[in-house]
């Protein structure tokens, strides 16, 4: 069964490329692109959620429906994905299968790596709206807090609206506790410094751009997504600010 | 100015390991990441209009990713989206919602209309310059078949 096989590698890529932070035209576009190398028409429907391919040959249809749970930023592996995706022909299906498993084990840079560029975001993104050096140094240790704790709950597939409110709430308490010894300046600063590591101002533009070219459904739900990110971090940094204010005062 | 430009790299760069972006692109995501946030600095020191700066650095800076992205053989994404983050207004929506808890309507409707804006200039620009690269694209490939035909 070929058929099965072609079908198979088509919609794996597909799931890949969404699941990684692909535009949802480069997954429909990928799926084709493998079909009609190995001769076979294609149809793919992508949505942020899911993905349906369907293979024609010879009066034959087979299809295949995928639904995408969780999805991250890893442009590493799209990056791969493509550059495999333009030498499909040379490759027969088993192969390519195992080619694309290597890709999805691709590691991500190291953890304190990741620390250190968690760190540095947020305190460049503190200066960037108008902080000074001082707010520099103070927020690096607040944007290290942030990245620790999505790391931790990363493993138990929590909400993302737990996981951002606890997120905005830690990132304002930690922003008025160094104010209170002095380590920063401006509290807003250092709060949205590194309120910008979680914050979905990519997802809204992107639900844009999407809307723009036509997919209404994956452009409606990436600004519903982002608009509800942006309502669990406002209620965490509400509430700690008005739990350290009520302290203070 | 240069020094926001170097922390606006900085930050793009972080960004950019984040997203596991490796090598060759991370550099030349972390470039075009500081020339977006320098040319929006330059519109406003030329006083346009707050919009119109986000215009023209997601056109600024979609042209470099496209160009970066020829020579390094790799999806336009891998830079565009890295090269976005200094520009994409992250702030604006979380003060559009903190303001709507605060019940502070007025402030959340003004700041959530600009955000949004912002959000659609940024996209419209995206949109502008890879249309006409396609425009241009399509134009070489038919130059192309109708040497060989």
């Amino acid at each position: 069964m070929t058929l099965n096989k072609v079908l198979r590698i088509a919609s794996y890529a597909g799931k890949m490329i969404l699941e990684n932070g692909g535009e949802t035209y480069r997954a429909e576009d990928m799926v084709s692109r493998i079909c009609e190398a190995h001769e076979t028409s294609a149809d793919c429907f992508a949505t942020l959620s899911g993905i349906i391919v369907s293979v024609t040959k010879d009066d034959v249809t087979l299809s295949n429906v995928i639904r995408i749970k969780s999805r991250t930023v890893n442009l590493e592996k799209v990056h791969q994905i493509n550059d495999l995706a333009r030498d499909t022909k040379y490759y027969n299906c088993d192969d390519f299968m195992g080619k694309l498993k290597n890709i999805d084990g691709i590691s991500r840079y190291s953890i304190p790596f990741n620390l250190l560029a968690h760190a540095i975001t947020a305190a460049s993104f503190a200066v960037l709206f108008g902080g000074t050096l001082k707010d520099f140094w103070g927020t690096l240790p607040i944007g290290a807090a942030v990245y620790l704790l999505s790391y931790s709950f990363s493993k138990y597939e929590l909400n993302g609206i737990f996981v951002n409110t606890l997120g905005g709430a830690i990132s304002a308490f930690l922003a008025y506790y160094f104010y209170s010894i002095g380590f920063v300046e401006n509290t807003d600063k250092a709060i949205i410094g590194s309120l910008m590591l979680l914050v979905p101002g990519l997802a809204l533009t992107n639900g844009i751009r999407d809307i723009i070219a036509g997919d209404y459904m994956t452009g409606m739900a990436r600004g519903t997504e982002a608009l509800l990110v942006a309502t669990s971090l406002a209620v965490g940094t509400g509430a700690a600010i008005s739990l350290s204010l009520g302290g203070n005062f | 100015m240069f020094t926001q430009i170097l922390f606006a790299v900085l930050a793009t760069l972080g960004f950019g390991i984040i997203f596991n972006i490796r090598g060759k692109n991370l550099f030349f995501s972390a470039l075009v990441g500081g020339v977006s946030w320098g040319t929006y600095l330059f519109c406003l020191e030329l006083s346009t209009s707050l919009i119109f700066a986000y215009f023209a650095s997601s056109i600024v800076l979609t042209i470099c990713s496209e160009i970066f992205a020829r020579l390094l053989k790799t999806p336009v994404t891998s830079i565009l989206i890295s090269g976005l983050i200094p520009l994409v207004p992250g702030s604006g929506i979380y003060y559009t919602m903190y303001y709507i808890l605060e019940k502070n309507t007025e402030k959340a409707i003004s700041k959530g209309a600009e955000t949004l804006f912002i959000a659609v200039a940024l996209s419209f620009g995206i949109v502008v310059v890879s249309s006409l690269v396609r425009i241009i694209k399509t134009g070489q490939k038919n130059r192309y078949s109708r040497n060989i035909s």
